[in-house]
């Protein structure tokens, strides 16, 4: 008996301490906070790259893809997905989106993202390219680049 | 009887040092920001939690409701920090790589639908406008001009030039002051590359789709959303109507050689170095390129398209022919003003705006020539880097200063008049 009750001591013993090193790597709440009041400080900290630019937009292009894709039919009407494209790229700036190779690859990335295949994924290739063996190709290539 | 003895002390020593020393175990942060209250609508206080360089948080809506709403870092901190002027409290929360992951997924989708929800709302209102002006045609509708507008239209036309009621006889007199020769010069090359009826038989055809548009079908949808069941994106019949007039639009400014409008583009004082020249001159080529694809785009809105390249190429042209840096006005009709009293009382904060930008508009100039080229994406970023720091310097002349911090905006709004738009109405 005495042996199963130093046992269950170690046993509780632990299970606290896993309980505890669990806790600690679920999240920290490290020292490193700080105030901000001074608005003569400067806020642009360091200019975007332009790489960090391309992949936020593409990464954009995909989330709006895969949106769009799981609530719509792939024999659906594109003006509306074509529209909102212009709204994430107008927001980078861009307004030749259609003529932009990150745009196909984003749309690429989307699908693959929602899960798309097969002849489903063959309509909106083709579809979302308006046919254009180029712009296929890079869907492609971002489809097969998310994997 | 045997009797295994089995010690875990080894097994949980291991996974305690572990988890404090481990690096790996909490690979990621996000930060929780606190703003301290300021008067009026802010006296509460707000909070605020940023995952890199995007910021979530939560505002009231005029209509009742509270959304959520994502801002860049730099947009954030200039409107809370510098316009409001209101301390912000930063905690950096370390999480493992996973939960940084779902919690930046969990705001990311949430943001994104409900903007669909609120763009949804915003068309319905913009198709019952015109809806109503079509069936009822009502003398003045303030809002209807507020809220329908040809997007880029603005940069070529000011308000009333589109009337179809005004004197034929004035509108020539305007034109002849207008022509532009560099649009001639693309109408030319348009022609070549499609035709010499080109532009004539799109008009028609546009047209043709204008008077067999239809309302569009508003499928009931489930208001609960959740990551299968994501608001559906429609394209409206305003929107269709709208894009089909900005379509006609740019045909009717490279068949008349329209001008910029004055307002729609400034000179600036910085020379064109000999290495920009180079990069400039390629830059025109490729706007020259885009605009001959763009004029025979499938892309609904490639009428906007066509006017911003022609802007562009406009601006470009006469950078390389001036020798000075030439941009277009790329502030939105409802950007936000910062006052000429406002300016004063805030100067020193506003010099660190000023030297920002500077260095911003100067670094995106090294940039160009660094990477060998100017593609339409850092062209962008300096034309709207240019805009910034040149905005700000008219400050210094004792003007009222725009601001619409780093989002985008369609350039040029022009409002959409039924009956003074282009002379196309519907027949039925």
């Amino acid at each position: 008996m005495s042996l199963y009750s130093g046992y269950l001591k170690q046993a509780l013993l632990y299970s606290a301490l896993f309980g505890l090193s669990v806790t600690i790597t679920g999240c920290s709440f490290s020292d490193s906070s700080k105030s901000i009041s001074d608005s003569t400080s400067s806020i642009i900290s360091s200019p975007s790259s332009v790489s960090g630019k391309s992949k936020k937009y593409q990464n954009e292009v995909a989330d709006y893809t895969m949106a769009y894709v799981k609530s719509s039919k792939p024999e659906a009407g594109y003006n509306a997905f074509l529209k909102g494209l212009s709204d994430i790229a107008a927001k980078q700036g861009v307004t030749n989106w259609d003529q932009d190779s990150l745009t196909y690859l984003g749309i690429g990335k989307g699908l693959k993202k929602a899960n798309v295949e097969g002849i489903a994924y063959e309509t909106y290739k083709k579809n979302f390219a308006g046919g254009d063996a180029e712009k296929m190709k890079e869907i492609q290539t971002g489809y097969e680049a998310e994997e | 009887m045997l009797t295994l003895r089995f010690s875990l002390k080894p097994f949980f020593i291991r996974l305690f040092l572990l988890a404090i020393f481990s690096d790996a175990a909490l690979a990621a942060s996000f930060e929780y920001l606190y703003l301290e209250a300021s008067e009026g609508n802010s006296s509460g206080g707000h909070s605020a939690i940023q995952f890199g360089d995007e910021i979530y948080h939560y505002q009231h809506h005029d209509s009742g409701l509270i959304r959520l709403l994502r801002q860049d870092k730099q947009e954030f901190h200039f409107l809370y920090r510098f316009l409001q002027n209101r301390r912000i409290h930063l905690s950096r929360i370390e999480v493992s790589e996973e939960t940084f992951n779902r919690l930046r997924e969990y705001f990311k989708w949430q943001f994104l639908a409900q903007d669909q929800q609120f763009k949804q709302l915003n068309d319905l209102h913009k198709e019952r406008l015109l809806l109503r002006r079509l069936l009822y045609k009502p003398g003045t509708d303030t809002d209807f001009s507020a809220v329908l507008r040809l997007n880029g239209v603005g940069l070529f036309y000011a308000e009333h030039d589109l009337d179809s009621q005004k004197d034929e006889h004035l509108k020539n007199i305007k034109a002849g002051f207008q022509s532009s020769p560099l649009i001639g010069l693309l109408r030319k090359k348009i022609e070549a590359q499609y035709g010499q009826d080109y532009l004539s038989k799109r008009r028609e055809q546009i047209t043709a789709h204008i008077k067999v548009l239809t309302p569009s079908h508003w499928p009931a949808v489930s208001s609960v959303l959740s990551a299968d069941n994501f608001p559906p994106v429609i394209n409206s019949f305003a929107d269709s109507y709208t894009d089909y007039l900005t379509g006609l639009a740019a045909i009717k400014v490279l068949v008349e050689e329209q001008s910029l409008q004055s307002d729609a583009f400034f000179v600036t004082r910085e020379s064109v170095t000999p290495e920009e020249k180079k990069v400039l001159a390629t830059l025109r080529d490729q706007l020259a390129l885009s605009l001959l694809k763009s004029v025979n785009s499938g892309r609904p809105d490639w009428g906007y398209a066509v006017l911003v390249n022609l802007a562009r190429y406009i601006a470009v042209e006469q950078s390389l022919q001036s020798g000075r840096w030439v941009f277009i006005d790329d502030f939105a009709v409802d950007s936000e003003w910062i006052s000429t009293d406002q300016f004063v009382e805030q100067a020193e904060p506003i010099q660190t705006q000023i030297n920002d930008a500077q260095d911003d508009f100067k670094q995106t100039r090294k940039a160009i020539i660094t990477i060998g080229g100017l593609t339409e994406s850092n062209y962008s970023q300096l034309e709207m880097s240019a805009n910034r720091y040149f905005e700000w310097l008219n400050g210094k002349q004792q003007k009222a200063v725009r601001y619409q911090g780093k989002k985008r905006y369609r350039l040029k709004v022009l409002a959409c008049r039924i009956g003074g738009c282009l002379s196309c109405r519907r027949t039925n």
